[in-house]
């Protein structure tokens, strides 16, 4: 893929935080898709974010993205003052951001519930998501930038707000990064995944790669061998079963009466995560 | 300049609400020193409040609404933030010394005193030179240092040289000799000396500031 082809591009990023260090970690976003940043809580997702945005300051590495006129960003918490109405931080929005659609905004606010006269102390935490989702949208912006958007959401709202971002990705260009640590939300939606563990990229790429490359592993303890055990990521031992993630490549070292199968996202971060937990 | 325009109506958008809480400062102000320091004083106190009440009011909305974040989504480079923060200070400053002005001949008729509009003038210049030392002294402390007792210092320091001013002002003679080395100055170039002598400060001032809040994680 061509650098044009990519609408945002981070080089050898770094960013230090007492003893956490991001990085040195590459991301390319590609245009037209929907980007999954997974992690756990604490692993750099939010960092990562506000360091492509300039928010924080990279201590080494190169940042290309549009000019933020063209990008949509919302944060898990309002950045808007909280006696403010919806109606007035739609109207800052209006004066800064080129191309702003009240129309829209408005149409957004009604499917999101939220009237123009409500002080933004007076939501919760959902609704304070999604009105912060409805201004990044509120211009049409080429790409939209959302830390954990679903997080505060019911099943009910969640779904909703992936509908929502499915008829924006509608558009042709139109590109978006959001980060989670609800696997589910990638499922059926994003086309390409950034897994972040401890400040490094883990992967970085195609979903549908990811998922090809690894396979979810489940047999009985007697199946485990001394050369087939190190390459179980995250081995889950029970009383009369085990099961743990492989490397695809790997699968020959197990038996025949090992279950291999795909796995889902969830499986692959959280046995990640544990072997993690394992070795520390 | 129309991102810094753009900026400042961002800024006086945000204090709209809290207007009202800062007529309280100017109330405890107004009437100890109309009573104990004559009508002349409300001028660099009034003015004063400039740097004790706006800077703290602008920044404590910035941390109250995440504002810094704000300011990024909505594409306002950070030079752009300090020179508008910057405007935006200097323009209260100035709106606030036009108050006093107006206030204190409106106070002196009041009080049946006598009122000279040279000296008037006089003490409005110095009080906006003052106070915008006060300003390009404070501003780099507010763009450079997370919110905490630094910030907190600074503003004590400034109201304790305002207030040993208005004290001095206080003292016969000091005022005798303030007013007849005003009489004997050329109060034109003085002017000029200051204001000229003030725009340095400012723009070192807000080099400083921009550097500060450059290297910021926000």
């Amino acid at each position: 893929m061509s650098r044009t082809e990519h609408i945002v591009e981070a080089l050898g990023l770094v960013k230090r935080r007492g003893e956490f260090t991001l990085g040195p970690l590459d991301l390319r976003v590609p245009r037209g898709f929907v980007t999954g940043m997974v992690g756990a809580n604490g692993s750099g997702k939010t960092t990562t974010l506000r360091t492509l945005l300039g928010l924080v300051r990279a201590d080494a590495g190169s940042v290309a993205m549009p000019p933020m006129g063209a990008v949509g960003v919302a944060f898990d918490q309002p950045f808007v003052l909280p006696y403010w109405r919806v109606r007035d931080a739609a109207e800052v929005y209006a004066a800064s951001r080129p191309g702003w659609d009240q129309d829209w905004f408005d149409r957004l606010c009604r499917r999101f519930r939220l009237r123009a006269d409500e002080r933004v102390k007076e939501l919760s935490r959902g609704q304070g998501n999604k009105l912060m989702i409805a201004l990044a949208m509120g211009n049409h912006p080429d790409l939209l930038i959302l830390d954990e958007p679903t997080s505060g959401l019911d099943p009910a709202a969640r779904a909703d707000l992936v509908d929502l971002l499915r008829e924006h990705m509608r558009r042709e260009d139109a590109s978006l990064l959001f980060s989670t640590h609800i696997t589910g939300d990638l499922e059926h939606f994003a086309d390409y995944l950034v897994f972040v563990d401890n400040g490094q990229v883990v992967y970085s790429g195609a979903l549908d790669e990811l998922v090809e490359r690894f396979a979810y592993v489940k047999g009985a303890p007697e199946d485990l061998t001394a050369q087939n055990t190190p390459l179980i990521r995250g081995l889950r031992r029970g009383q009369a079963s085990f099961d743990g993630i492989i490397r695809t490549a790997d699968s020959a070292a197990f038996g025949p009466g090992v279950h291999l199968e795909t796995p889902t996202v969830e499986q692959i971060v959280v046995h990640h995560e544990r072997r993690n937990d394992e070795e520390h | 300049m129309r991102a810094i325009v753009h900026f400042v109506g961002l800024d006086l958008r945000s204090m709209r609400p809290n207007a009202k809480y800062m007529l309280i400062p100017v109330l405890v102000v107004i009437v100890p020193v109309l009573l104990l320091l004559g009508p002349y004083m409300l001028i660099p106190a009034i003015s004063g409040l400039a740097v004790v009440s706006a800077p703290s009011s602008l920044f404590a909305n910035d941390e109250l609404g995440r504002l810094d974040t704000l300011y990024t989504a909505l594409g306002i480079r950070r030079r752009q933030v300090v020179a508008g923060r910057y405007a935006t200070c200097l323009l209260l400053m100035i709106a606030l010394t036009v108050a006093g002005v107006l206030l204190a001949p409106i106070a002196a008729l009041a009080l049946g005193t006598a009122f000279d509009w040279a000296t008037a003038a006089a003490l409005a210049a110095g009080s906006v030179a003052l106070v915008g030392i006060f300003l390009a002294s404070g501003l780099p402390a507010y763009f450079g240092l997370d919110p905490g007792p630094l910030r907190i210092v600074v503003s004590v320091l400034h109201v304790a040289v305002l207030t040993f001013v208005c004290v001095g002002w206080a003292v016969p003679e000091v005022r005798t000799a303030l007013l007849a080395w005003l009489g004997d100055a050329n109060l034109a170039w003085l002017t000029l000396a200051a204001f000229a002598i003030l725009g340095v400060l400012m723009a070192a001032s807000t080099a400083l500031s921009t550097r500060l809040y450059a290297q910021r994680d926000l």
